[in-house]
């Protein structure tokens, strides 16, 4: 249990699942809360994006800001994986913003608007999952310095036993 | 374009969240928190706004 509560753990599992970190440390509402708030930002930016806001081909740059959310990024990145053709997916997901002609006037219209909808909600999604991965990693750097801190009291609190057992004279 | 209420309500949305989030990290106290989660928001709202004031003045007056 001790291992759990080393802080390069503690920053690890916080990374890998948000408000984890703070739960070890026995705040476990607040990890709760935590997690909530992370999960339910990042969902509806992938939600709002049909997916696009998490790739690394398609926002490379924005892609860095959502690695620090951790799990819901690796589960993001696990579902596109779970394609029986990733070759072909990937091919489809670089095209899906550029429209293209079928021939057919009612179903090209439709495309059309279907892009040009997901166009208008892509910045907004992308700020969703940065904003989320941003937040996780204040909160996984937050968890790192109380696991730091509940050491320090931990090693204080077990020199302050150990000289009052050695003269237990000096405590009265 | 995205609607404005959409635009609206994701600003406050996300203001709110970060909000908090960054009250709670800095205060160990959960009681003290919704206040001076409250104050902070309200410094984000208040720096946003003045934000786009300038913004709006230089548009307009330069």
């Amino acid at each position: 249990v001790s291992f759990l509560r080393a802080p390069i753990v503690v920053l690890a599992l916080a990374w890998l699942v948000p408000g984890l970190g703070h739960a070890l440390l026995g705040q476990r509402w607040r990890g709760a809360v935590y997690f909530v708030l992370i999960a339910h930002l990042f969902a509806i930016g992938v939600a709002l994006t049909d997916g696009h806001a998490v790739d690394r081909r398609e926002h490379p740059v924005a892609f860095y800001a959502q690695v620090p959310a951790g799990g819901p990024t690796l589960a993001k990145l696990a579902w596109d994986g779970r394609s029986p053709s990733p070759a072909a997916l990937g091919a489809a997901r670089r095209t899906a913003l550029v429209p293209y002609e079928t021939g057919d006037a009612a179903n090209d219209d439709v495309q059309r608007r279907g892009i040009e909808s997901l166009v208008a909600r892509l910045d907004l999604g992308l700020l969703y999952t940065m904003i989320a991965g941003l937040l996780n990693f204040l909160l996984a750097v937050d968890a790192f310095e109380r696991a730091i801190r509940r050491g320090q009291e931990d090693e204080r609190a077990a020199l302050a036993a150990d000289g009052s057992a050695a003269s237990p004279g000096a405590a009265s | 374009v995205i609607p404005a209420w959409l635009w609206f309500g994701s600003f406050v949305h996300l203001a709110l969240v970060a909000a908090f989030i960054c009250t709670a990290v800095k205060e160990d106290e959960d009681a003290h928190l919704p206040a001076r989660g409250a104050g902070f928001l309200f410094m984000i709202g208040g720096g946003t706004a003045l934000f786009c004031g300038i913004v709006w003045a230089v548009q307009r007056f330069l």
